[in-house]
C-alpha cells in the first residue's frame, strides 16, 4: 500500500472488457513530505476519491478482480482508502 | 497500471509456444516527472498487446501478476496493455 495523491485521471473508450464503466484516477505515490515516490498510477476507484485528495493505493490484484468482478482482468491498483486532511490539533 | 507511449513493434522469430499470435509494442514508460517534461521516460519495456496500439498511442500499462491474468492459460508475459488512453486531464497543484 502507498499513500498517494490523485493528480487527474484518464479517460478511455478501448479497454479491457473487465475495466468498462471503471474510473481511472492518476495516482500519484508521495513520500510524507510530498516528495514524488515512484511512478504515477493509474488506478481503479470504487470509493469516489477526488482530484487533489490524498488516498492510499493497494497493489492487491486479487482485491481489484474482486472490486471489477473478473477473475481474469489485468487491474492491480485500487484506491484502499481516503486519508482525511490533515488538522492541526491546536489543544 | 503505468501510463506508457507506444513508439515501435516487436516481432519474434522464435517464441514460447503460448505466445504464438503475439503483438508486442515497445513502449516507454512515463515518470512522475513526464507530466512536465515530455522527453522523460523510463527505461522502455516490451507490452503485450490485444487492443491494437500503434505507435504514438498512450496506453495503461498492467504489471506483475496481474499481466498475466487475461490469458486462458498460464502466459509468460508481464506487462499487458488494458487500456488505451483517450485523453489525460492532469492537475497536479489542484486542493480537494
Amino acid at each position: 500500500m502507498l499513500s498517494a495523491t490523485i493528480q487527474g485521471y484518464a479517460t478511455s473508450t478501448i479497454k479491457h472488457c473487465s475495466l468498462e464503466g471503471w474510473r481511472l484516477l492518476i495516482a500519484q505515490p508521495q513520500a510524507p513530505d510530498g516528495a514524488p515516490d515512484g511512478p504515477p498510477q493509474v488506478v481503479i476507484d470504487n470509493l469516489g476519491a477526488g482530484i487533489g485528495q490524498k488516498v492510499i493505493i493497494s497493489s492487491d490484484g486479487s482485491e481489484s478482480r474482486k472490486i471489477v468482478g473478473d477473475e481474469r482482468s489485468p487491474a492491480r491498483w485500487n484506491v484502499l482508502a481516503i486519508i482525511d486532511p490533515e488538522r492541526s490539533l491546536a489543544l | 497500471m503505468r501510463i506508457g507511449t507506444v513508439i515501435g513493434r516487436i516481432t519474434l522469430s522464435a517464441r514460447h509456444p503460448r505466445l504464438s499470435g503475439e503483438r508486442l509494442m515497445l513502449t516507454l514508460p512515463w515518470t512522475d516527472k513526464t507530466f512536465g517534461d515530455p522527453a522523460r521516460f523510463a527505461p522502455s519495456i516490451v507490452v503485450y498487446d490485444d487492443l491494437g496500439a500503434s505507435p504514438g498511442q498512450r496506453i495503461a500499462i498492467s504489471e506483475g501478476r496481474e499481466a498475466a491474468c487475461p490469458f486462458p492459460e498460464p502466459t509468460p508475459v508481464d506487462a499487458y496493455c488494458a487500456a488505451l488512453i483517450d485523453n489525460i486531464f492532469h492537475q497536479p497543484t489542484a486542493q480537494p
